[in-house]
């Protein structure tokens, strides 16, 4: 029986090694192709846009978020934002109606309907041929849009999506989540070189108009409006880009459940949005998103839960055997206690070296995530802080989540 | 609208990332073996010595007549068996059963036996008070 854990264990670790390789191939293969696209030309012009702040309970960051797109380096006369409040029962329409004598900005307000009817309320007034979706959470960098819509100059590319990072982390959870958007930045950036995105994230993701023309609004999606879209677009040959260089700063949970609960709702969604979608999976007519993207996150999540129960499995065997040890012998002290090291007991087992790859290039991927995202290529105590929190908690929202799945259980949005 | 070909992966690259892994995979498993069979190959070595003391200290038990029983040397002996046994548990904790361990715990065993029965005529001779506890491996699930 254990010669079958230990062949699913290495099973699932072979996996985990392929993606990172596959990454880092990529990476070296197309690094060329990393360049800033910022086009500062008197003579560039620049297209209209859309876009659309929906609000929800955020009057405490809802004017940071409008300020931002206000201070947008974008001609003024190109930039249109809507803002809509859908049924706050805070002061967050109070805080809206102080932009209401702003020339560009239009705001709404409506019955709570949940994130994507605000969205595609907004979607419904806008006349402009880009429209994108920033959170009222998030906060634009001046540079981001003008860094962003020469993507578009490729007449293929339907949507482009920034560096998402964290806001001014303090607590060590937002710390370990900071190290992780730095790792995504990275992620997507290879994934969007093989059009193998597959989630255009709520903070300031661009659209051309005619995607929801062609395709149609958003659709609840279990709370991922962003990743069904995503979804939608790859099922029709639609090609989305991610500029490494426009960076949007958000806020993320503050406390370990509240990012428990994020969590949960986001593999939550890739779980049912990937049942819905599953006609796409390995058919090579949908690329990388259906050969790699999506079945590397199937086995991700069942990978991680089985790691996660066979580490409990194992370390309770251990304890258990230590208890009936002492139970029949005692503890057992040296006539003179020392600490001696013998090379011998320094485990040379398959797996520890395995662990030690694995952990290797996941530090890898963060150093490049990190000089990607903030220009740096150096470690920090918040790595390894970062992977010994997620190593932990990461599995238990996956393994609730797939629980929920089969249940049949709704998760809520906060 | 269709993906354009340039964004898409060859089958090429996702068979030689395959080979990398695996070739990875395999020089994990022929270093970590290697090293698991100089660990045997040590046991086998202290197994030898300790074979040795034991003779050694049956000829000195078989000259005590002559001797005072202070010069026989019996905690060495127990000491470098602990070590052993040790040594022999955590190989098989760590790399599981193999003919190998299974035969060293064979002879750690007779060790063992060969030791108590020395220890024994020695504290009977020369009046020690000795406790003596024998552990035994086994290749049943079930002791009892």
């Amino acid at each position: 029986m254990d010669s079958i854990f230990n062949a699913i264990f290495y099973a699932f670790t072979f996996c985990a090694v392929y993606v990172e390789i596959f990454f880092l191939f990529t990476f070296l293969e197309r690094r060329g192709e990393i360049v800033t696209k910022l086009d500062d030309r008197p003579d560039r012009v620049y297209p209209s846009v859309t876009v659309i702040v929906p609000c929800w309970n955020e009057e405490n960051t809802v004017q940071g978020t409008v300020d931002s797109l206000l201070g947008l380096d974008y001609p003024k006369d190109k930039l249109h934002i809507m803002l809509v409040d859908d049924g706050s029962t805070d002061n967050t329409w109070k805080v809206l109606q102080g932009f209401t004598e702003t020339p560009n900005i239009q705001i709404f307000q409506k019955e709570n309907g949940g994130k994507h009817t605000a969205m595609n309320l907004g979607i419904t007034h806008a006349t402009t041929d880009f429209i994108g979706c920033l959170d009222a959470d998030s906060f634009v960098t001046p540079s981001a849009l003008k860094r962003m819509i020469p993507y578009f100059d490729e007449p293929d590319v339907m949507a482009v999506s920034p560096s998402i990072i964290v806001d001014d982390p303090k607590r060590h959870i937002e710390w370990a989540q900071k190290i992780e958007y730095q790792l995504s930045v990275y992620i997507k950036k290879m994934l969007g070189l093989m059009n193998g995105i597959h989630v255009t994230p709520g903070p300031f993701s661009i659209y051309r108009t005619a995607v929801f023309r062609n395709l149609g609004l958003y659709k609840l999606a279990h709370k991922t409006e962003d990743m069904e879209i995503a979804y939608r677009m790859h099922e029709h040959g639609y090609r989305i880009e991610q500029c490494h260089d426009a960076v949007v700063n958000t806020k993320t949970p503050p406390t370990i459940y509240k990012l428990y609960k994020q969590r949960l709702r986001w593999i939550y969604g890739f779980i049912n949005n990937t049942i819905d979608y599953r006609r796409l999976l390995f058919r090579k007519k949908y690329g990388t998103f259906a050969l790699f993207t999506v079945p590397a996150g199937i086995v991700s999540i069942f990978a991680a839960s089985y790691l996660f129960i066979f580490m409990i499995y194992s370390w309770g065997k251990i304890l258990i055997q230590k208890i009936l040890q002492i139970q029949a012998v005692g503890v057992q002290a040296s006539a003179s206690p020392h600490f001696s090291f013998d090379w011998f007991f320094v485990s040379t087992h398959a797996l520890v070296f395995i662990s030690i790859i694995l952990y290797g290039f996941v530090f890898l991927s963060l150093l490049i995530g990190s000089k990607m995202a903030t220009g740096k290529f150096r470690p920090s105590f918040a790595m390894v802080w970062y992977i010994v929190i997620y190593s932990i908690i990461a599995p238990v929202w996956i393994i609730s989540a797939i629980w929920n799945t089969v249940a049949r259980r709704e998760t809520a949005w906060r | 609208m269709q993906n354009t070909n340039h964004n898409q992966n060859s089958l090429s690259k996702y068979v030689m990332v395959f080979l990398i892994t695996a070739g990875l995979f395999a020089t994990v498993f022929y270093v970590s073996n290697s090293l698991t069979n100089r660990k045997l190959a040590e046991l086998n070595t202290i197994q030898n010595n300790i074979s040795t003391d034991l003779l050694s200290a049956e000829a000195q038990y078989s000259l005590l007549g002559e001797l005072d029983c202070s010069q026989v040397s019996t905690t060495v002996l127990s000491d470098q068996l602990n070590e052993l046994s040790k040594k022999i548990e955590y190989l098989e904790s760590s790399s599981g059963k193999s003919d190998e361990l299974t035969q060293l715990e064979k002879q750690y065993s007779l060790l063992e036996i060969k030791e108590y029965l020395l220890m024994k005529a020695v504290t009977k001779r020369c009046g020690q008070k000795s406790v003596f506890i024998l552990y035994f491996y086994t290749t049943s699930e079930n002791c009892s």
